[in-house]
């Protein structure tokens, strides 16, 4: 059975083109464009991993993936925060402050490069 | 003698002589003409008996015309009353009675004369009278001046203006005058007579004692400095100069002598030692150098300021330095021309101008000099002063204010940019992201030998290096970021090496480290720092192309505010022409695609928000030295207040 997998970002041509990616891998792909449709799709779909971009208007990536990980009900799905910042530089406040601090099982920086992607989430759903 | 002749004519030889007048006659004038005393012999009715050569003389009469004429004749008709009392009425018979008397001479002359009477009665010839006649009028005359010098002495003495005084043994003055009662504020001499002079007059009563005792020792004391006491009190600085008086046995039964009142002297040289002084201090306490040099040029003033501005000691210069060797060659010619000309503040003035003083070392010291000519009162040249403001302080401050302002603008146009660059990098993000995705879709799509793969491997190539800058960008907005913590240098940069040196770039580069282990940690990012050595051993590495060596060393300053990390490569140099625009952002020598040309933009502004800066030293052909200074302390982020202290140690 494919798993499936809540893809959240506010930008819709990213959101178009990495559900391409996903589809062709054999994925099931659910979306939404801010934090909080996003949290209501975690409710309503039951994704098997979360995809959720880290700036975003109304709630942020960090944001619902506090929320989430704090429910008891949802804190087992896996979440990769996708950022906008280069993973290498380990000191910065995104990953040393927020990064660490959301919990996220993984995180990825963008530009996301697909097949860095669709390993990240192979091995998160692995585990 | 004369004593005694003045006895010869008592009444009892004059008795026996008498009757042989005539026989004795001889005998008695040769007595007569004997004595320096003329000597008349008259009758009761006062004719001329006798007369010797030297009664003659006095009346200025012949012997020959005298004989027979009236006594009165010859005298004069003065105290004819005292001169017949005695005669006639015989009241000085048996006695001598003595008087002065003056006698004009037919010639004119008046003579003083002491003329002493003696009458003698004989039964025979009657009475006689023996007048014997001196002429005193020399003596009287030598009185006369002795009673005029002593007064003359007298009024010396009153008039005087400084005190003069005589005084006993015991302690009382014997006599003063009126400067010493003014002195003393005493309103009579009486009262002033009376005082103990021990306790009375001098304030230590000691001195009384020594100054008796160096009279005795050396005969005199001279411009001895005492204080004495006024009536009221008041002290007055006395010089005293005084001798004894002796008694004809040679000991000391007074003394005499001089005071001499300095106290407004003493005052005024004070005053003048004051202001000397005053003028000395202000002088010697300028921050500015001030020198001042006689018409030959030899310093004669050079006060602490010229000695901090020119590293000579005062007494290296006065009289040994001349002021030319202050000056760089025709400078002090120069100035002393301008000085009196009227052109630059007026003839003997110089409005302050700019220029080199050499110091000690030979180096030439920026100034700024003000100078006059001094003159004394008739107009005459005597002196040059000059006031040197030493100019490094201000030229400093003046190239900091610029360098800060520089520093703004760039950290303004940076702070702008950063938030430029985050914003397109977040931008470019997701589109770049979609081309990456798409394109690697129809990669996959097309079949393995269809030529159109490799432009697709192109498209995806070219987004790589679209992902690159944008992550420089980022990093570059990030570069501000606050959060500070100690920081050990050395494990950033041992850390930053466990990174690179396992890349093939490193594998024929020798690394050597000389870290300092007592390093103090420095308040800032570690996250950025180890950015900013990560930039620069990359950057040495690309440079070095292939084989060479890197050195790494880290010290601090003596004091321990400062803490420096060194990178030394044997790469290929940067070019002068380069050398200042390294630091710009987007500027790179790399092949384009090779680097961003933010690599030094971010360590540089991450080095200016730690309060640091980076230098940089090259050579091309034979390497660049990159060094980092970093302030211990967070608060030094303006490099203004060095000496605050390590919040570490």
């Amino acid at each position: 059975m494919a798993k499936k997998i809540l893809l959240v970002d506010d930008d819709p041509d990213f959101v178009e083109a990495v559900s391409l990616i996903l589809k062709s891998k054999k994925f099931d792909v659910v979306t939404a464009y801010n934090g909080i449709e996003g949290l209501n799709k975690v409710t309503s779909e039951k994704p098997d991993l979360i995809v959720l971009d880290v700036m975003m208007p109304e709630k942020d990536g960090y944001a619902v993936c506090k929320e989430l990980k704090s429910n008891s009900q949802l804190s087992h799905i896996p979440v990769l925060l996708l950022t906008a910042v280069a993973s290498h530089v380990p000191t910065t406040r995104y990953t040393q402050e927020m990064g660490l601090e959301t919990e996220a099982d993984d995180y990825l920086d963008k530009p996301v490069e697909p097949n860095v992607l669709v390993k990240r989430i192979e091995s998160l759903l692995s585990k | 003698m004369k004593q005694g002749r003045r006895k010869t004519p008592s009444p009892s030889t004059t008795r026996k002589r008498q009757p042989r007048t005539q026989e004795t006659g001889y005998r008695f004038d040769k007595i007569a003409e004997m004595g320096e005393d003329g000597i008349f012999v008259f009758d009761e009715r006062f004719n001329i008996l006798f007369a010797n050569q030297m009664a003659s003389d006095i009346t200025g009469i012949p012997k020959s015309d005298l004989i027979g004429k009236n006594f009165f004749f010859v005298i004069g008709k003065q105290d004819r009353e005292f001169l017949e009392g005695t005669v006639i009425r015989g009241e000085g018979l048996g006695k001598k009675l003595c008087m002065e008397m003056n006698i004009s001479t037919p010639q004119g002359q008046l003579k003083e004369t002491d003329i002493c009477i003696a009458s003698a009665k004989s039964v025979k010839s009657g009475v006689k009278i023996y007048a014997y006649v001196r002429d005193i009028t020399v003596r009287k005359k030598y009185e006369k001046d002795l009673k005029n010098s002593e007064e003359r002495l007298r009024n010396l003495f009153e008039r005087v203006r400084h005190g003069l005084f005589i005084s006993s043994k015991e302690g009382k003055f014997l006599d003063c005058n009126q400067a010493l009662l003014d002195m003393l504020n005493y309103s009579s001499k009486a009262e002033c007579l009376n005082i103990d002079l021990q306790r009375d007059l001098y304030v230590n009563p000691e001195d009384r004692t020594i100054f008796q005792e160096r009279i005795e020792k050396d005969g005199y004391v001279n411009d001895m400095e005492v204080e004495f006491k006024k009536k009221d009190g008041e002290k007055r600085t006395v010089l005293l100069t005084g001798y004894p008086i002796r008694d004809v046995k040679g000991d000391t039964v007074g003394y005499q002598g001089i005071n001499l009142d300095i106290t407004e002297r003493k005052r005024i040289e004070e005053e003048l030692r004051e202001t000397n002084e005053f003028f000395r201090n202000l002088i010697e306490s300028s921050v500015d150098g001030i020198i001042a040099t006689d018409m030959k040029g030899n310093i004669f003033i050079f006060n602490k300021g010229a000695e901090d501005l020119t590293g000579y000691s005062a007494s290296e210069v006065i009289g040994k330095l001349h002021i030319t060797e202050l000056y760089p060659k025709g400078m002090a010619k120069e100035i002393m021309r301008n000085l009196r000309s009227p052109d630059h503040g007026g003839i003997g003035k110089l409005t302050p101008l700019q220029l080199s003083v050499l110091n000690r070392a030979g180096e030439r010291v920026p100034i700024q000099l003000s100078a006059a000519l001094i003159y004394d009162r008739t107009g005459t040249e005597v002196a040059t002063v000059g006031i040197f403001t030493d100019l490094r302080p201000r030229l400093q401050m003046e190239k900091k204010l610029e360098e800060t302002h520089l520093q703004l603008v760039s950290s303004e146009k940076m702070a702008s940019l950063g938030k430029l660059a985050a914003g397109i990098a977040h931008e470019i993000n997701n589109p770049l992201g979609g081309i990456l995705i798409y394109s690697s879709l129809l990669m996959e799509d097309l079949p393995k030998e269809d030529p159109k793969k490799q432009d697709l491997e192109r498209i995806v190539q070219e987004a790589g290096r679209c992902k690159e800058i944008v992550k420089s960008l980022l990093e570059f907005a990030r570069q501000t970021e606050p959060r500070r913590e100690p920081v050990d240098i050395n494990r950033a940069i041992t850390d930053g090496l466990f990174f690179l040196e396992n890349q093939a770039l490193f594998h024929n580069i020798r690394i050597t480290k000389r870290l300092d282990p007592s390093l103090p940690r420095v308040i800032g990012n570690g996250g950025q720092l180890k950015q900013v050595f990560t930039n620069i051993i990359i950057n040495a590495a690309e440079a070095i192309h292939g084989s060479g060596e890197l050195n790494i060393t880290t010290f601090s300053s003596p004091d321990r505010t400062s803490v420096f990390v060194e990178f030394t490569d044997t790469g290929e140099g940067i070019p002068e022409e380069n050398l200042c625009r390294i630091f710009d952002p987007f500027f790179t020598t790399k092949d384009v695609g090779k680097g961003t040309g933010l690599g030094l933009a971010t360590s540089y502004g991450i080095a200016e928000s730690h309060g640091g800066k980076i230098a940089v030293r090259s050579k091309v052909g034979e390497g660049s030295t990159f060094t980092i200074e970093l302030p211990v302390s967070a608060e030094n982020e303006t490099g203004l207040d060095k000496r605050t202290g390590d919040p570490l140690q």
